[in-house]
């Protein structure tokens, strides 16, 4: 089957666009942005109404500049709309590191609107869109190795496009299992609550644990696999 | 093993977890959910193997010119992803339908899919087609791919081109070349054919003295006189083949060389055809003697030798080829055919040589059983500019003073022009009508 190489540009323009409205909407909630708001109340009162607009073009544009036409810097792009969104992020933190140093007031404007769920959401929007942002890029690089080479186009663009239909299912996978580790993990956390309450060692040394779990299992998975001959 | 792909996910997965847990941030920690899940999502799933690669193309006989289909039947059994499949292609093949580097998609299923292309075989040799090369990706690189090659390698022969021999054949006339098509061969074993009484020489079977005949002649002191027979067969044709250098004129695909070799081939087969016996000496490459015999066999020995031939960095080895074949050409007397081109520069040896065998062969006969095949260089490439057009005409005008004196000489000569016409119809030209 062969699909337009438009809409695959499109769609990767509009998961730049998504990223930035989460980027845009989470720092949006944020109190640090209604004091920037304030400061720029005093300077030029007239583009109040639409900052939030403008950070999120300005956003979106860095991200279709760098991604569709220079094609890379999707990292910094992704890292700025995280940057964009941690004020928002940093006031989950359970661990109080601003009181700790003694930065009570910058501990202020470290606070949002939205709820964890909300967050959550924002948060795994970001991501996803940057996978599917970075797969996609890396699919089109490796269709366009491929015609270069000299193969046959229509072979190239049926695997083109039946590789993007594998990235949505591995995604939408992903996603759904993160989703239900998250449930899992609040579930868990309800029935530990009162057992951890009563933990007396740090909470890092069961994420070690935890992590550790997991790239065991990431290496039987991958070291279980013989090479074909 | 994994790849820069996923090792960069797992990094950021166990950057943002380690954030999480020391700032105590479960949406960073949920966040850093992501990119894990998807790397054990998509390692889960293995890159295409376990292929299995048949061919099914017929690799017999080859003649240049012709187009031949390759295929290959790809059972692919594992995996999700792309298939890559690739075949090196030997030298002097043209891509004419198809590609011989392919992709295919390998769904959930075992899945059977066809490799084919097909190619045109431009220069005659001898060629090998290496084993199928193959590489298996995973559906979003995350896994290191998987290549190899499987099958055997092929050899395939592609044969110059061969005459059309029933238009030569079924031309009604007379010959200009001194070779008729029911000439007898002075050597071999003898029939019952009568032909002459002639006297008795040393060596003559006592039987074949004709004794009445004898003694009709009077007088005592004269030679027995003995019946003389037709001899089995037809004549030898002597093909001298000029394998030189400078007749690379062209292209590596079209070049006089390569025409020469057409020449010789096409020679072989329409002569052996009719029953001759045709013996060989390739010059200014070395010196090589194809000794003289009838029958398919001899064509395909002839032949296979032309397949490999290289040209030669010599350019004076005619009169010692002509030398080399003496005891040849003095015991059957034969048709002797040399193909060469008279517009390089050491053409004088080829007229050095026809007088040499001028002086073997022509005292004879009445007209020199030699025809020279002069393959024409200078049209073998289109001329792009003035100059060189102009470049041609000064060639073939320095080309015909030689032709000319090889025709006064007694030989024949065929002027062709691969250019313009084929060799069968250069051959037929020859043979016109007089």
């Amino acid at each position: 089957m062969r699909i337009s190489n438009w809409v695959f540009q499109t769609a990767e323009g509009a998961f730049i666009a998504i990223m930035s409205l989460c980027g845009t909407a989470t720092l949006a909630s944020s109190k640090l942005f209604t004091s920037f708001q304030g400061f720029i109340r005093v300077r030029v009162p007239g583009i109040v109404p639409y900052t939030a607009l403008i950070i999120g073009v300005v956003l979106f544009l860095i991200g279709m500049f760098l991604i569709m036409v220079k094609n890379r810097g999707r990292g910094f792009f992704a890292a700025l709309v995280v940057l964009v969104a941690l004020p928002s992020i940093l006031s989950f933190d359970s661990l109080d590191l601003f009181r700790l140093l003694k930065l009570d007031s910058v501990r202020a404007q470290f606070t949002t609107k939205l709820n964890s769920a909300e967050m959550t959401a924002l948060g795994a929007g970001i991501i996803t869109c940057y996978l599917l942002i970075n797969f996609m890029s890396l699919l089109r690089k490796s269709r366009n190795d491929i015609a270069a080479q000299g193969a046959d186009l229509s072979g190239t663009d049926s695997v083109y496009f039946k590789s993007h239909l594998g990235l949505l299912a591995i995604t939408a996978i992903a996603l759904t299992i993160a989703v239900l580790i998250m449930g899992l993990a609040w579930g868990i956390e309800l029935v530990s609550h009162t057992a951890m309450a009563h933990w007396s060692g740090s909470l890092f040394v069961v994420g070690l644990g935890c992590v550790l779990l997991l790239i065991t299992y990431v290496y039987w998975v991958v070291s279980r696999r013989k090479p074909s001959s | 093993m994994l790849t820069k792909y996923s090792l960069k996910f797992i990094a950021i997965f166990i950057f943002s977890l380690l954030l999480g847990l020391i700032l105590g941030n479960r949406i960073i920690i949920a966040m850093s959910l992501l990119p894990l899940s998807f790397i054990l999502v998509g390692i889960i799933l293995e890159s295409p193997g376990d292929l299995l690669i048949r061919k099914t193309w017929n690799s017999s006989r080859i003649w240049v010119g012709d187009t031949i289909e390759i295929k290959y039947e790809v059972t692919v059994r594992k995996g999700l992803g792309p298939v890559f499949l690739f075949q090196d292609l030997p030298a002097h093949f043209a891509l004419v339908e198809g590609n011989n580097f392919q992709v295919f998609w390998k769904g959930w299923h075992s899945g059977n899919y066809t490799f084919a292309y097909k190619i045109c075989c431009t220069k005659r040799g001898i060629y090998t087609f290496f084993p199928v090369k193959w590489e298996s990706n995973h559906v979003l690189k995350l896994t290191q791919p998987h290549v190899g090659d499987s099958g055997e390698s092929v050899e395939i022969q592609v044969h110059p081109k061969i005459l059309n021999i029933r238009r030569v054949k079924n031309l009604k006339g007379i010959s200009s070349v001194p070779f008729p098509v029911n000439d007898i061969a002075r050597m071999g074993v003898a029939t019952t054919d009568f032909r002459e009484i002639r006297s008795y020489v040393y060596g003559d079977p006592i039987k074949n003295i004709n004794w009445k005949a004898t003694a009709r002649v009077s007088s005592p002191d004269s030679w027995p006189l003995t019946n003389e027979y037709e001899v089995e067969g037809k004549k030898t044709v002597w093909l001298f083949l000029d394998a030189a250098g400078e007749l690379e004129i062209g292209t590596n695909i079209q070049n006089a060389f390569e025409y020469c070799i057409e020449a010789a081939n096409a020679l072989t087969y329409y002569y052996i055809n009719q029953g001759y016996r045709v013996g060989m000496y390739i010059f200014n490459g070395g010196g090589e003697l194809l000794y003289p015999d009838a029958g398919k066999k001899q064509f395909l020995k002839i032949s296979r030798h032309l397949l490999g031939l290289r040209p030669g960095m010599r350019n004076d080895e005619f009169l010692s080829a002509i030398e080399k074949s003496r005891q040849y050409i003095l015991g059957n007397a034969p048709l002797c055919v040399i193909i060469t081109g008279l517009d390089s520069k050491h053409a004088d040896t080829i007229t050095a040589g026809v007088k040499q065998l001028h002086r073997m062969l022509g005292r004879r006969r009445q007209k020199l059983p030699v025809m020279v095949v002069n393959v024409a260089g200078y049209n073998i490439m289109p001329a792009h500019r003035e100059l060189d057009e102009n470049a041609r005409v000064l060639l073939k005008l320095r080309t015909r003073p030689k032709i000319q004196e090889l025709r006064r000489l007694g030989a024949a000569v065929l002027d062709w022009s691969p250019a313009r016409e084929s060799f069968g119809t250069a051959l037929i030209r020859q043979m016109r009508v007089r």
